[in-house]
């Protein structure tokens, strides 16, 4: 509603109010005014119904419907005349509106008030008790998943399944002698399956599952993290033994003293409630177990990773060639697919993508044979060109780099990714030597496409560490292939 | 009398009374729009919406329960964001002038209103008539009292803009005193039965009573 036309509204929603006020007013009001002499004689004459006093005199109420008012008291004997005539007399005054003149004011008062509070809250982000919960949602069955959804990570899986183990049967473990660690942190590149791993853990065990996001915690008002922290604890504990997993730890988690101002301090608050919680100071009743997942694991205040905290660090890593085919293989779960797809050739081209980009790749391929197999009706089967194509979009997505310059090529790490294809000489470490056309670079692999016999190019893909020297083909070979060859060898390794 | 009845009855008052010092409360601001100084105009009391302008306790909690004396938010002026054309003490003084103004001049529309709806045997022209015949006593009310040279008042902007330099130090000073000048003169002139405000309700009185011939 624009301001004028609610003003509008205001104006005459107000009149019209006052004047059903002043209507319904007017009706109650006596018809005239009299005196003694009228009020004696209609007495008389029987034609008094009732008669109410007021704090002013009285109010005369005729039998024919009509009234009058008598201002005082005119006559002492006239409550005497009227009870001989059995006419009754009622007390007008409410004998609450005394009360009424105040409490009514000062009740539309609190009104006010409230509803001004009400509306301040709304634009924050609800009330203070609301605020102070945890955000920290309980998992249903349904979303559980188990360590067979999770490609790659083995050994993190490996680690995670001792944890199952002991989760089921806590005691037996108990007498052996084993505490189950506290806290496990995961970290790793994103898009790995860490928060798939945490949910498998607990679908697993069969455990409650609480899920919470790190910057949930983050709050603008003091206090609020730390009390989320011991609410998400207090649910937790309802449950036990369950399974809490933090998302994005490093939300909260950062090195203590790295910042001022009134947001850090609240951030340490948090972090400080969250560590009190994790050692257990308090008991922490019942066994739960906290896994965290970050990729920032290098920026986490060393408090935070020490033993009895989080005892457990396991690291997710990129997935690789065989996890990539395992990771393809879950995601195409269900659908039908062409002869000739080759997951682990699909695999193989595929390297540095994540489990999430797979299941994106999955999704892609399948969305565009679907397209073409709805307009004929067909069923949907997915073909290698349809992943072939997902992946052509996928990497034409990717940020262009300026055109290799032949002169750079000293060292494959000053290597960028081309516009468009280069042809290229890469001479690999341990001898051997690839000619093709250089398609892709990124901060550990490049990627070379190579002329086959038959059919398509080949595809290849190789780290950069495996990279001995690299010239632009047919321009002019490297200046001095000594130097190169000693500036690659210089360089630290820069696999994660 | 009945609490229904008393209601009815503060409400028949109250909402000409809500409706007036939203004109007031507006004049101020559009004034100082029309100088220049939007900052009403950022804060949305550039407005004849009364919600804009309800005070808590000023607005509703004393004029419904019968204290006969009320007010609205003050409306925010920044002299120095006049335009050029005319002096600050000059506009603050506009500034001010345009609520009293206003509410003379809702007064006179008031009574013209009054003077079309009267004489009329009906409910709804009975109703208005005394609607209107309390917007009169209320606006004339309003305006004389705000014309009093005291501090928070309208009146004492427009001394402010004309007062002489060699007593501006003993007006600051009476200015410091706040509010206290103005309670003591209002309880003082009220218990002694010299109220400032019966005058001006016997002169709209006698305005009304000419307009119903």
């Amino acid at each position: 509603m624009s301001s004028r036309l609610r003003t509008v509204a205001v104006w005459v929603a107000l009149v019209v109010v006052a004047v059903l006020a002043w209507v319904a007013l007017e009706d109650n009001r006596p018809d005239s005014f009299g005196g003694g002499e009228q009020l004696a004689a209609d007495l008389h004459g029987g034609e008094v119904d009732y008669i109410v006093r007021e704090d002013d005199g009285f109010d005369v109420y005729l039998l024919e419907g009509t009234t009058y008012s008598v201002i005082g008291e005119p006559d002492p004997g006239w409550h005497q005349l009227a009870a001989s005539y059995g006419v009754p007399i009622e007390v007008g005054e409410d004998p609450l509106l005394d009360i009424a003149m105040i409490a009514i004011p000062v009740l539309l008062l609190l009104l006010a008030l409230v509803w001004f509070g009400r509306r301040m809250q709304a634009r924050g982000s609800g009330t203070f008790t609301e605020m102070r919960k945890s955000r920290a949602r309980l998992l249903g069955e349904t979303v559980h998943a188990c360590f067979d959804d999770v490609a790659g990570a083995d050994e993190a899986k490996l680690r995670l399944a001792d944890i199952v183990a002991w989760l089921r049967e806590p005691d037996k473990w108990r007498q052996a002698g084993v505490r189950v660690p506290r806290g496990i942190l995961m970290e790793g590149p994103p898009g790995c399956g860490k928060t798939l791993l945490a949910r498998a853990v607990a679908g697993e065990a069969g455990l409650p599952f609480f899920y919470v996001s790190g910057s949930e915690f983050v709050e603008m008002l003091v206090g609020v993290g730390a009390a989320r922290v011991r609410d998400m604890f207090e649910q937790a504990k309802k449950k036990a033994p369950a399974v809490i997993f933090i998302d994005e730890i490093d939300a909260i988690g950062r090195r203590r003293g790295s910042g001022i101002g009134p947001s850090h301090e609240e951030r340490e608050q948090t972090l400080n409630q969250l560590l009190v919680a994790l050692d257990g100071v308090e008991g922490r009743g019942g066994d739960i177990v906290v896994l965290a997942a970050t990729n920032r694991a290098d920026i986490l205040d060393p408090a935070l990773l020490r033993p009895g905290r989080f005892d457990l660090h396991l690291r997710i890593p990129a997935l690789d060639t065989a996890a990539r085919e395992t990771a393809l293989g879950i995601h195409l779960k269900g659908r039908t697919l062409d002869l000739d797809v080759d997951l682990a050739a699909l695999a193989r081209k595929t390297t540095g993508w994540s489990g999430a980009e797979l299941e994106n790749l999955a999704n892609e391929a399948t969305l565009l044979s679907a397209r073409e197999a709805m307009k004929v009706g067909a069923p949907v089967r997915v073909a290698m060109s349809d992943f072939e194509a997902a992946i052509a979009a996928r990497q034409a997505r990717q940020p262009g780099f300026d055109r290799l310059d032949a002169a750079m090529v000293a060292s494959a790490s000053q290597l960028v990714r081309p516009d468009e294809p280069i042809p290229v000489r890469v001479g690999l470490v341990g001898g051997g030597e690839v000619v093709g056309r250089l398609l892709w670079v990124d901060a550990q692999f490049i990627k070379v496409e190579t002329p086959s016999d038959s059919g398509p190019p080949d595809t290849c893909v190789f780290p950069k560490m495996q990279v001995q020297s690299i010239s632009a083909d047919g321009v002019l070979e490297s200046a001095d292939p000594a130097a190169a060859t000693d500036l690659w060898a210089n360089q630290t390794p820069d696999l994660a | 009398m009945k609490i229904a009845e008393w209601l009815l009855q503060q409400v028949s008052w109250w909402v000409p009374l809500l409706l007036s010092l939203a004109v007031h409360e507006w004049a101020h601001a559009r004034a100082a729009a029309a100088l220049g100084d939007e900052t009403a105009h950022a804060q949305g009391r550039n407005t004849l919406d009364p919600l804009a302008h309800i005070d808590p306790v000023g607005t509703v909690m004393l004029p419904l329960l019968g204290v006969p004396f009320g007010w609205a938010k003050p409306v925010p002026v920044n002299p120095s964001r006049f335009t050029q054309s005319v002096s600050m003490r000059l506009g603050m003084v506009a500034v001010a002038m345009a609520g009293p103004g206003s509410n003379l001049v809702l007064a006179g529309l008031a009574l013209g209103g009054h003077a079309l709806v009267y004489g009329y045997d009906n409910r709804l022209a009975l109703a208005l008539s005394a609607l209107t015949a309390h917007l009169v006593m209320l606006n004339g009310l309003l305006a004389i009292f705000n014309l009093l040279p005291i501090h928070p008042l309208d009146g004492s902007r427009v001394v402010d803009g004309f007062i002489p330099d060699r007593l501006s130090a003993p007006w600051v000073a009476f200015k410091g005193a706040g509010i206290v000048p103005l309670g003591v003169l209002l309880l003082v002139t009220e218990l002694t039965g010299f109220s400032m405000f019966r005058p001006v309700l016997e002169w709209t009185f006698t305005v009304l009573a000419a307009v119903e011939g």
